[in-house]
């Protein structure tokens, strides 16, 4: 009883306080006013909207809480940063709050409808408060959904880099149950999921690659991102096509009242970013580049091919956000990004994406906002041999349309739903072999590829039935067509599949149904309170794959192949179940968490020994089906607050397959579990922060890692003078560990008067030569058994300086 | 078409090279368990009656090459009946069948049975049509190469390439590769009798990690030329006449598959752009254990050949290492092995060749 008195006298003193401090704050302000003061509504209730954002990065706050007269009217900001009062004409005492942030203060007045954009400051520039986070700072016990990851942009920049390039991708790669085949290959792996398993969205349009300069460098740029989730454990019902998870990349609008520049000059490439209002307080504009002069690197190596090599990319980012009314908004976004990377004058590949997405949201209604998004996508790829008389090119390329509409239904602050459709329509153009550059020595061929629909219905219910116990629920039926035109081969039953098996030739009409897969999706996640702050969560997700990375190799490549669902090729399917508990300690300073997860994957795509997987009208003769699982723990401490914050992530994760056959060229291992290539059973990171007075930080990574597998030579032979290695079973050994400290150290306002930083950066700080793998040669011409050798492809320590402004 | 003569695995290969050409290399001491005791055939039935050549070895439990097996019988067989036996030479493990060429149209396979009284057999193979070598060349080209320091280095190459045409019946898979054949003349220590040490006669793949094909079906063009078939460095080898025989061999679909194979294991770097590598299977089978694995394959191969000689004089640079010549030191410790005895080089023997 006494406890509960001296709570509640805490509580009341607390708020009084605060309401003193406003009132104190409230008096000092002129007045704003929303909307036209000429024009008198009919309706005595208006609507103010608009967006939560941190001052600067324009990155958005995720419920923060927005009142009216003393908490009379109420609402927090959605994952969009946007907020909705529903309120009479008049002239009222505004406050916004957020943990971690200033909180402001206005006074308005109200004659109809109108938009309230709000930029927050940072909660204090004492070095014992600073804060940066996309989320409320207790999320993590109170959210419904398990294994979800989100940082800020904020966050990533204070991190080291390589070679100067901020990437989140790699950021994603020190938190828990993330990882890769190793540094410089392009994906990620989470909770033992392949690379193509992770459906990436960018504003809600997938992106099929994610990566420039062969993987090395992230395809994001920095100064346009906002925030980017991965949903690793549950994920939502509104989300699906892939079987591991979902990593959400949302981008900034521009601003709506007046033009700013930012950019960046780094070691191997530079940015820039314009951003303001085509009409002000109603349309905006924000358009981002970013291009490389990389190939200088190149020309310091000693190798005369690699001096001769080229390697350079490009990426630009537009977007158009425009206001209707206070209550109706309309986005355009367009990315496009080129690489080119040619080895001397041996061949060369290059690459592009480009996705473009219009989106309208509503915010007539708070109570059911509904958002509609389309979008189209274009994907393509080439690998070229530009020499000689036989120089050709090899090209493959999907298109893909995108429509969702979804609906977000708030009935109070204890629950929202969301639910909506989703179509999306996979149209890959035939791959094709012609000469380089018009060269008539070569034969042309075309190969054609597979189309395919997928339509999904979803809803996903999130409410807190009591303070402590939550339950997020969701359902997703999807159904998916391969589709016409086509030609169809069947084979005879009980032999391996092969040109000289088949049996029957089909042929479909364009847009005809061939073959169909579908099937519910069900998505649960529970959390339950012990206390304010240590919670147990659980969830369980089902998750239906059509579309396939055709990658036969450690690391996919840009020139892979993407294969929708066929009468060959059914859906992967993956079962995620994941348990854990979640604590924090003093006050949400620390955050700590301990998680463990299992995963069940069917319809795994493998391949037969030695396919030939381009140019292939059988290519279903060269492909097996396996089955995968994946299991571990993951330990998780974070330190938000202080002087020093940052985080410790440790991973144990086991990932196996089993390809199995009553025909051993269909099986693998003789059908025994294997590792995969991206099997790392023990993964350590560690990440420290420490922020200087200025706006400065230094910042420390620690990785370790088990080796990866690998498949060892393990004798040799000699046909016709050739020596030709025996190997072992797949992925029998593993490559040794890997250990790498980086340090960044970054300096703020360098010139005075100017928004500005100087981020020094020393990757792997040490020099250490990692494994990146193992490699094998003869040490002479007359040595006929091969040798090992670990190979490491950034084997010392690379600094790098890069430059940021803003004006 | 580059494309299909070098497959993507190719391609792939490079890019890992790439990688390994910008990284760094350290020596791993790499413990493997080895099984060893695996049959090994390799060799061919040809059209050219000296080409004719069997080697058989068995896997060694240690990371060396298979020991050659001696005392085997081989017997070749077509598919009209008739029957050829292959004869054990003087070097173990390699037998050879002289007098005999093989005959476009007709099926070829070999019986094998070991010491250890093991039988086996090879599959088919249907001896294709021939295809012309019109000419082989040469060029002398500057190269970097990595020496066994890691430092880069010029060194001196000599590059063979070939011309060839083809007809609508000429076989649809080649295959290329490049013999050299010099001579080793040991040091000639003064004795009182004034005798000369007889010379070595070195014949041996060129380079042999080169595994060039082509098919046909991926080209309407009826010739090829400039291929580049061989690549040699420029050493000790070329102080006295150095030949070069370019061999064009038609081969079948299946054996194509092979090498394609092979070559694909032979030039993995073990970069992350790698293929997984698996083992080849081959086409010699226990007729009493037919789950045995065996490695290696029996080819038939309709032949065509282009030779050339290179002299000393044919160089725009004198060699000026690795002469046997005596300078004054009676010391057989101060002279490379092969200065002694010849024979000890590798692929090495007294053995002439009539056209050397």
């Amino acid at each position: 009883m006494i406890s509960s008195f001296k709570i509640f006298t805490t509580i009341v003193l607390c708020c009084s306080f605060q309401l003193c401090q406003a009132q104190g704050e409230w008096d000092n302000l002129k007045w704003t006013v929303i909307g036209d003061s000429t024009v008198v509504s009919q309706n005595p209730i208006v609507n103010i909207t608009g967006k939560i954002s941190i001052k600067g990065s324009k990155e958005t706050i995720t419920r923060a809480s927005i009142s009216a007269d003393l908490f009379k009217y109420f609402d927090y900001s959605d994952q969009f940063g946007n907020y909705y009062l529903e309120l009479p004409r008049g002239k009222y005492r505004i406050m916004i709050r957020h943990v971690g942030m200033k909180p402001l203060y206005y006074r308005i007045k109200v004659f109809s409808n109108g938009v309230l954009d709000i930029e927050m400051e940072e909660g204090s520039i004492s070095l014992e408060e600073v804060i940066i986070s996309s989320r409320p700072i207790d999320s993590n016990i109170k959210e419904s959904l398990s294994g979800l990851t989100k940082l800020s942009i904020l966050e990533v920049k204070t991190l080291p880099t390589l070679m100067g390039e901020v990437d989140i991708l790699k950021s994603l790669q020190l938190m828990p149950g993330v990882s890769s085949v190793g540094e410089g290959s392009s994906g990620f792996n989470v909770r033992g999921g392949r690379t193509d398993q992770n459906l990436v969205l960018l504003n809600d349009v997938p992106i099929f690659n994610t990566s420039h300069a062969l993987g090395f460098i992230s395809a994001f740029n920095q100064d346009v991102v906002n925030n980017f989730s991965l949903y690793k454990g549950n994920v939502p019902a509104n989300f699906g096509g892939r079987a591991s998870s979902v990593l959400e990349v949302t981008t900034r609008r521009g601003d709506f009242d007046k033009w700013k520049y930012q950019g960046g000059v780094g070691p191997i490439s530079s940015r820039f970013t314009a951003e303001g209002p085509i009409k002000t307080g109603k349309t905006s504009l924000l358009m981002a580049g970013r291009a490389s002069y990389s190939n200088w690197i190149l020309k310091i190596v000693d190798d005369p091919n690699v001096k001769k090599s080229r390697l350079s990319f490009y990426d630009a980012f537009a977007a158009l956000s425009h206001r209707f009314s206070a209550n109706s908004t309309a986005d355009v976004t367009y990315y496009t990004s080129k690489d080119f990377f040619q080895f001397s004058n041996q061949f060369g590949y290059n690459w592009n994406n480009s996705v473009v997405n219009a989106k309208w949201r509503s915010f007539s209604n708070r109570k059911a906002s509904p958002v509609l998004s389309l979008s189209y996508g274009h994907f393509k790829s080439t690998l070229f041999d530009p020499s000689g008389v036989e120089a050709s090119q090899l090209s493959n390329a999907l298109s893909y349309f995108q429509l969702k509409e979804s609906v977000n239904y708030t009935p109070d602050e204890h629950q929202t739903i969301v639910a909506g459709i989703e179509a999306i329509v996979y149209l890959p153009k035939p791959e094709e072999l012609v000469g380089f550059k018009g060269n008539p020595g070569i034969v042309a061929k075309k190969v054609d590829k597979n189309s395919g629909a997928e339509f999904s219905v979803f809803a996903n219910d999130d409410f807190e039935i009591s303070e402590n116990f939550s339950l997020s629920f969701g359902l997703r039926y999807s159904q998916y067509a391969h589709i016409g035109s086509d030609t169809v081969f069947s084979y005879s039953p009980n032999v391996p599949k092969s040109t000289s098996t088949i049996s029957d030739t089909s042929y479909y009409k364009k847009f005809e149904s061939i073959k169909r897969f579908g099937g519910f999706e069900p998505r649960i996640s529970a959390r339950f309170n012990v206390t304010s702050n240590q919670s147990f969560k659980a969830s369980y997700n089902r998750m239906r794959q059509y579309i396939h990375l055709i990658s036969n190799t450690t690391s996919p490549t840009p020139v892979d192949l993407w294969q929708v669902s066929n009468k060959y090729l059914p859906p992967q399917l993956a079962d995620n179940f994941s348990f854990g508990y979640f604590l924090n300690l003093k006050d949400n300073v620390w955050e700590t968490s301990a998680e463990v997860f299992y995963k069940k994957m069917q319809n795994l795509v493998e391949y037969k020994n030695f396919p030939q997987l381009f140019l292939n009208r059988h290519i279903e003769t060269e492909l097996l089906s396996g089955r995968g699982r994946a299991y571990g723990g993951e330990l998780y401490v974070r330190k938000l607050k202080g002087k020093w914050t940052g985080w410790a992530s440790y991973t144990y994760s086991q990932t196996q397959i089993q390809v199995s056959s009553e025909f051993e060229s269909e099986s693998i291992n003789r059908g025994s579990w294997f590792p995969s290539n991206y099997n790392k059973p023990h993964t350590l990171n560690i990440v420290t922060n420490r922020r200087t007075r200025n706006g400065g930080a230094y910042s420390f990574i620690y990785s370790y890692n088990t080796g990866r597998p690998l498949t060892a030579i393990e004798s040799s032979y000699i046909v016709d003078g050739t020596v030709v290695p025996v190997y072992s079973e797949r992925n029998k050994y593993k490559i040794p560990n890997y250990v790498r400290f980086d340090f960044s150290f970054t300096i703020g306002n360098v010139i005075k008067k100017f928004d500005d930083s100087l981020v020094f950066s020393v990757y792997n700080l040490f020099g250490r030569q990692n494994a990146y793998s193992v490699f094998y040669q003869r040490p002479a011409s007359n040595y006929f058994i091969p040798k090992a050798y670990t190979l490491s492809v950034l084997g010392s320590a690379l600094p790098s300086i890069t430059y940021n402004f803003k004006f | 078409m580059k494309f299909l003569k070098k497959p993507l695995a190719s391609y792939l290969y490079q890019a890992g090279l790439f990688s390994v050409l910008i990284s760094c290399l350290t020596p791993l001491d790499f413990p493997v368990e080895i099984a060893g005791g695996r049959l090994v055939v390799s060799g061919q039935i040809s059209t050219l009656s000296d080409q004719n050549i069997i080697q058989l070895g068995i896997t060694a439990n240690i990371n060396r090459l298979p020991f050659p097996i001696g005392g085997a019988s081989i017997t070749l067989f077509d598919d009209t009946g008739n029957s050829f036996s292959y004869v054990e030479g003087l070097v173990p493990g390699i037998y050879s069948l002289n007098g005999v060429s093989g005959i476009p149209g007709r099926s070829y396979y070999i019986e094998i049975a070991l010491p250890n009284g093991k039988i086996y057999k090879s599959l088919p193979e249907k001896m294709p049509e021939p295809a012309v070598l019109n000419s082989t060349y040469y060029e002398i080209v500057k190269e970097e190469v990595v020496d066994s320091e890691g430092a880069f280095t010029s060194k001196d190459f000599l590059k063979v390439y070939g011309n060839s045409t083809f007809t609508s019946s000429n076989s649809a898979f080649l295959k290329w590769s490049v013999e050299e054949a010099f001579l080793l003349s040991p040091t000639d220590f003064p004795d009182p009798f004034g005798s000369i040490p007889p010379p070595c006669f070195v014949i041996q793949n060129a380079d042999p990690q080169r595994v060039v094909l082509f098919d046909r079906s991926t080209t309407s063009s009826s010739f090829i030329n400039g291929l580049l078939v061989g690549s040699r460095i420029i050493d000790w080898t070329f102080l006295e006449k150095h030949y070069f025989t370019t061999y064009q061999s038609s081969i079948t679909k299946e054996s194509f598959e092979y090498w394609r194979k092979v070559n694909i294991l032979a030039n993995q770097v073990g970069s992350i752009f790698d293929t997984p590598p698996a083992e080849i299977t081959g086409n010699i089978i226990n007729i009493n254990n037919q789950s045995e694995k065996t490695l290696g394959f029996f080819q038939v191969s309709n032949q065509s050949y282009q030779r050339f000689v290179l002299r000393p004089s044919n160089l725009p640079f004198p060699i000026l290492n690795g002469k046997c010549d005596f300078d004054g030191n009676f010391n057989t410790d101060h002279y490379p092995a092969r200065c002694i005895d010849c024979t000890s080089a590798r692929n090495s023997s007294y053995v002439r060749p009539i056209w050397f």
